[in-house]
């Protein structure tokens, strides 16, 4: 009863116009998919951000704020997902809640890194200049930690968007739909179908934020290597984490 | 997942696409008819054209994702009740999605199992099928011609012998309310109905019993699979393994043998157009044998243990729109 | 709440599902066991081929790389038309995973290799081979081990998510405790151990890493 996957069903199934309406058609769930994944960002940003910065800015909780991204993968997307239904039901709430777990960590991490890593004589000058701490935070560290902090923001969009899928998982909308009820009835073609799709979008997300960091980011700062610690070694481990723009 | 840079990652990317597409070309072959693609999108659709004002067209229906496939679901809703829902949400095959969904508003109308106790410990009310929509959906264990051995079958035909509509619901009940394995709820009815002595009437078999991917066909299989095993066979039991999509090609290729079936809906799955409706179970059966036949399936003594599907809303639901059979469903809305 | 007026954690459900649970807990270790090893070799055959011919650097990190950004149950569902529900299926989805993280972090270490130390060992006739099995690679064992590490804890994640296609370790326990009415008892146990495990792997990887590599610590200290 399944039909065998190939470039002439899946075109079939891309091309189906009954696809493109109603409830269940990509448009609609595409929409559910941004809307699950922009909230959830939104806030992992409002929380990881102020606290990125101001732990990073005062150089404490180093520990804890360097090490919480490494935690934060020990902890499974799924757990999470289906531990909060108990908690705030089935939909999108259990989804948005393990998402913005998902979130905040890389952000964290990368936020108060760059934080730290502005360099000591920057916040001489600044200090010399008589800026308050306030003042230093915004005008001198943030702008310099900019890289980092968007690099942390494409890392996590990245992952939302990717994760989101499994919201299908405790009945939320979103393109994980289509894997998830295809693989319920075997249909192969619609469950390559969805794939494609959130590939696609987890792709064209990343490259507009990459865009978007190549335009806030000045020319000489798009090359973030100062700010991280010298070993190589843990540069290639944070690299996993923090990855500079190219 | 973290990528590395934005230039390898577009050219990741392409070639990731062009890979993919590369694969699913060498892997085709013929490719069988697409009636599978447009499947979930139906429901949603407002097409055809009667059913636009009525009070069926304002609720939601949340079920099993294929639901929008079967007959007995939306095509057959469309078709002996003239009615279109809003819209389907996919959920879980009766499973806490879907009662969930009903009890929190997130549907109104839900598919479900006529045998789960949830129905009634969830207070719900499960609509009158007025027009026999739903037929004879008896348990009916069916196996694979190679293993219906004459120890075999009277160990199966044993259980099913006990098995009534009651009998299955207190399963149920064990399992989902009290959370009971489904191991041990099938194993203590086994003893409980004096099925548990040892013999070796089926000795020198070895069989795989599956499981829908549903709580009570689970129970079942663990009922025939340890009744197997407590008449000598060599059995695996394997639970929750999916829908009719995996579990007809499983039988049908031997990687499993037996399957706790429900007649009707296993009938109208094989042959689409066959005349289940207003049939009894007897009649079901004289046409489901002839249907498993040329799959070398043998279909076992029916139960007396009815499972059939069922749409069930909340009471507050069915105060509201003054619902009590299906086909007020089919009334204007107010 | 859902399924509430049942407590967190039955305790009679725990000491009669011990061995469901020891069971789970072990598919698990295997499944991740099984991911990291295959994932190793071919990245040792993958950086071999890297070295042996540089331009091949690029496409092999840009595959990886892809492998790497399809989500997971997307990847695994990808899988399933051709190696149906079977642990092959997931294997598959679980080394591919490692594969980035480990060419990356082995081929970042080759590179770290300082040029002089490569040079005094050409020049006291040190084969190829030699040079990358007695210097390179002892040398790029740190940054192999951080890769490791990361690996080994975002497998041990994504094994729970192989449930969906049949298999699951512990994933099994959350997603059926989750089926069967929102058992309570039953999800948490999987999610509990799944975290343990996660942190337990990278606490004995670190100890592992001590071991193998003393000259780092003494350079830091």
């Amino acid at each position: 009863m399944a039909a065998a996957v190939d470039i002439a069903t899946i075109a079939r199934w891309f091309t189906d116009g009954s696809h493109w309406q109603g409830s269940d058609g990509i448009p609609h769930r595409l929409a559910e998919h941004l809307t699950i994944c922009g909230l959830s960002l939104a806030v992992a940003v409002g929380v990881a951000l102020p606290v990125g910065i101001i732990l990073g800015h005062l150089r404490k909780g180093g520990v804890l704020a360097e090490n919480i991204a490494n935690l934060g993968r020990a902890v499974p997307s799924l757990a999470i997902l289906i531990i909060a239904v108990p908690f705030v039901g089935i939909g999108a709430r259990p989804a948005e809640l393990a998402l913005i777990a998902l979130a905040v960590p890389p952000l964290l991490t990368n936020t108060y890194v760059g934080m730290a890593g502005v360099d000591e004589d920057v916040r001489d000058a600044a200090r010399g200049l008589g800026m308050t701490g306030w003042q230093m935070v915004v005008r001198a560290e943030v702008p310099l930690a900019l890289p980092l902090i968007l690099a942390g923001l494409r890392t996590a969009a990245f992952q939302v968007v990717a994760t989101a899928t499994l919201a299908a998982v405790v009945a939320s909308g979103g393109l994980g739909r289509y894997i998830v009820d295809g693989l319920a009835v075997r249909d192969n073609v619609e469950v390559v179908c969805g794939s494609l799709l959130v590939v696609a979008l987890a792709v064209t997300v990343e490259v507009l934020i990459a865009g978007i960091q190549r335009l806030a980011v000045a020319a000489p700062l798009r090359n973030p290597k100062s700010y991280t610690t010298d070993e190589q070694l843990e540069e290639s481990v944070h690299e996993t984490v923090l990855d500079p723009a190219a | 997942m973290r990528p590395f840079s934005t230039r390898r990652r577009n050219r990741a990317a392409v070639i990731g696409v062009v890979a993919l597409a590369v694969t699913a070309a060498a892997c085709s072959s013929s490719s069988s008819s697409s009636s599978s693609s447009s499947s979930a999108s139906s429901a949603g659709s407002t097409s055809t054209a009667a059913a636009t004002n009525t009070v069926a067209s304002q609720l939601v229906l949340g079920g099993a994702p294929e639901c929008p496939q079967r007959p007995y679901c939306i095509p057959g809703l469309q078709k002996s009740y003239g009615i279109t829902f809003k819209s389907f949400k996919p959920l879980d095959s009766d499973g806490p999605l879907t009662y969930t969904a009903l009890t929190s508003g997130q549907i109104q109308v839900a598919l479900v199992f006529s045998s789960d106790a949830q129905i009634l410990a969830d207070n719900l009310v499960a609509l009158n099928d007025d027009k026999h929509l739903q037929n004879a959906d008896y348990v009916v264990p069916v196996i694979r011609k190679a293993k219906d051995t004459p120890g075999v079958a009277s160990a199966v035909n044993a259980v099913s012998a006990k098995l009534t509509t009651a009998e299955l619901v207190a399963l149920n009940k064990s399992v989902s309310i009290d959370h009971q394995d489904p191991q041990a709820a099938a194993d203590a009815w086994l003893a409980k109905n004096g099925l548990a002595t040892k013999s070796q009437g089926a000795a020198g078999t070895t069989l795989t019993v599956a499981g829908f991917n549903f709580a009570e066909s689970n129970v079942l299989a663990y009922l025939y699979g340890d009744a197997l095993k407590d008449a000598g066979a060599s059995v695996t039991v394997k639970p929750h393994l999916g829908t009719r999509e995996t579990l007809e090609p499983g039988l049908a290729s031997g990687q499993i043998d037996l399957l706790p079936e429900y007649a009707a809906t296993a009938l109208l799955y094989l042959q689409p157009n066959a005349n289940a409706a207003g049939q009894d179970i007897s009649g079901v059966v004289a046409q489901l044998k002839p249907a498993f036949a040329p799959k070398n399936i043998d279909v076992l003594a029916p139960t007396n243990a009815l499972d059939t599907n069922a749409f069930a809303v909340t009471k507050a639901t069915a105060d509201k729109y003054g619902l009590v059979n299906m086909s007020d469903l089919a009334k204007p809305a107010p | 709440m859902l399924g509430a007026s049942q407590p967190w954690v039955e305790w009679s459900w725990v000491r009669t599902h011990l061995h469901v649970i020891r069971h789970d807990l072990w598919e698990h270790v295997l499944l991740t066991l099984i991911a990291i090893g295959v994932g190793l070799l071919i990245t040792f055959v993958l950086a071999l081929g890297a070295r042996a011919w540089r331009p091949l650097e690029g496409p092999l990190l840009a595959v990886c790389g892809t492998l790497y950004a399809v989500p997971s149950i997307a990847l695994f569902a990808l899988l399933v038309p051709f190696t149906g529900f079977t642990t092959l299926t997931a294997e598959i989805g679980l080394v591919g995973y490692t594969l980035l993280i480990l060419l990356r972090n082995l081929l970042a270490g080759l590179d770290a290799v300082p040029e002089d130390v490569r040079d005094a060992a050409l020049g006291m006739g040190f084969s190829r081979w030699r040079l990358l099995t007695r210097v390179e690679l002892p040398l790029a064992l740190p940054a192999l081990f951080a890769g490791i590490r990361v690996a080994t804890v975002t497998t041990i994640g994504l094994v729970t998510v192989t449930v969906l296609i049949g298999e699951g370790g512990l994933g099994a326990l959350l997603y059926e405790g989750f089926n069967d009415n929102f058992f309570r008892t039953e999800m948490l146990a999987g999610a509990v151990l799944v975290v343990v495990l996660a942190l337990a792997a990278d606490l004995a990887l670190v100890g592992v890493e001590r071991v193998l590599t003393p000259w780092t610590r003494r350079e830091a200290g």
